[in-house]
């Protein structure tokens, strides 16, 4: 169920990442948050197949929860957001380089940045998150790896499709949240009914 | 004929279900099947998951574990189930229970294993080696010969395992 106070917070993060994606590219930039919701873990893979090729980045979230913030993009979405991230010229290229896996992984720490911030005042959680890792494979991999560190047993993602707005172009990714079993609760719960 | 496994969800989405239905059979996470004969046991998406596969070449029954971790806090947790496949040793245990049924011995066995990788460089994670070395131990104690695998690294993969050749493929996607 879409809580009122789940919109709002997506409200929220939304403008604060829009506003500063906007600022560290110096163009309009405008992030649309949808079909946001609170799933089990294994409501993701109609979403998202166990071999498509996605590049995750991903942040270590600790603190009063600990947990993990994912940021996923399709093999073809990723290479796309990378070429308007750094305004690459290389046309027809098939490869992450270094300089757009570090645009991706800046793009992870705003979004995770302003999400964080509005579940923590949320929650009333102190929520710290890390240095942006990112692996680029098949989802299913990358997930299980993920859902083994935070949760070991049936567990509740909070999942939200981001669209990414550089008119006139848009590209469409994953933010996930997922916490320990012990933590999950207490931070879904504050997210639904505060 | 075949024959499987765990588990605690709705009986139409059990392996033993999909097996009847198809002539490959997906083993999602924290499941085994067994089948003899034909078809082929699949296995897509495995990052720090390990994937055991037993065989026994003269009877042409095979057995595909999907372990998520490696070994089951029993006896220290009351609640853990023996049978509870999520666990590299109960996992292969409960696929030597089941392919006893199709008159298999340990002894004519062989086993493969792939997966065990860490997806990321920088978010350590030891899980994946642990189910390596949790798969390794289990196989020597059961006096099962591990004759071929494919582990470790910072790459997923996909398996299949064709019942009537005993032959398992492991793919890479990138």
């Amino acid at each position: 169920m879409v809580t009122a106070t789940l919109t709002e917070m997506t409200r929220q993060a939304a403008e604060n990442t829009s506003r500063a994606l906007s600022t560290l590219l110096n163009r309009e930039v405008s992030l649309e948050f949808q079909n946001v919701g609170i799933k089990k873990v294994e409501g993701l893979c109609p979403l998202i197949g166990p071999e498509e090729i996605v590049s995750t980045v991903l942040m270590r979230v600790t603190g009063d929860a600990e947990g993990a913030a994912m940021l996923v993009f399709p093999k073809e979405t990723t290479l796309a957001m990378t070429d308007l991230l750094i305004g690459s010229q290389e046309q027809g290229r098939r490869h992450l380089t270094e300089m757009g896996e570090s645009a991706l992984k800046e793009v992870g720490n705003i979004i995770a940045g302003a999400y964080l911030t509005v579940v923590s005042n949320a929650a009333g959680a102190k929520l710290i998150e890390h240095v942006p890792d990112l692996a680029s494979d098949m989802f299913g991999a990358i997930m299980s790896q993920v859902i083994t560190r935070f949760a070991r047993e049936a567990q509740d993602v909070f999942v939200v499709e981001v669209e990414f707005a550089f008119p006139p172009e848009s590209l469409k990714g994953y933010f996930l949240l997922i916490f320990n079993k012990s933590d999950s609760a207490k931070v879904f719960g504050a997210m639904e009914d505060a | 004929m075949t024959t499987a496994t765990k588990t605690q969800q709705p009986a139409d989405t059990t392996p033993e279900a999909r097996e009847h239905k198809q002539e490959n059979v997906e083993v999602h996470v924290g499941e085994i099947a067994v089948v003899k004969g034909s078809g082929t046991l699949c296995a897509s998406g495995i990052g720090s998951c390990v994937i055991v596969t037993l065989y026994d070449p003269t009877r042409r029954v095979a057995g595909l574990a999907h372990a998520l971790l490696p070994s089951s806090p029993r006896p220290r947790d009351e609640n853990a189930s023996a049978g509870d496949t999520k666990y590299v040793d109960t996992a292969i245990d409960a696929m030597l229970e089941r392919m006893s049924a199709y008159g298999v011995k340990k002894k004519n066995l062989e086993a493969k294993i792939a997966g065990g990788a860490n997806m990321f460089t920088e978010f350590q994670s030891n899980v994946g080696k642990d189910n390596v070395a949790a798969a390794r131990a289990k196989l020597k104690a059961e006096g099962i010969e591990l004759v071929g695998e494919v582990v470790g690294g910072h790459i997923g993969r996909s398996v299949e395992f064709c019942v009537a050749s005993g032959i398992v493929t492991a793919k890479t996607k990138f």
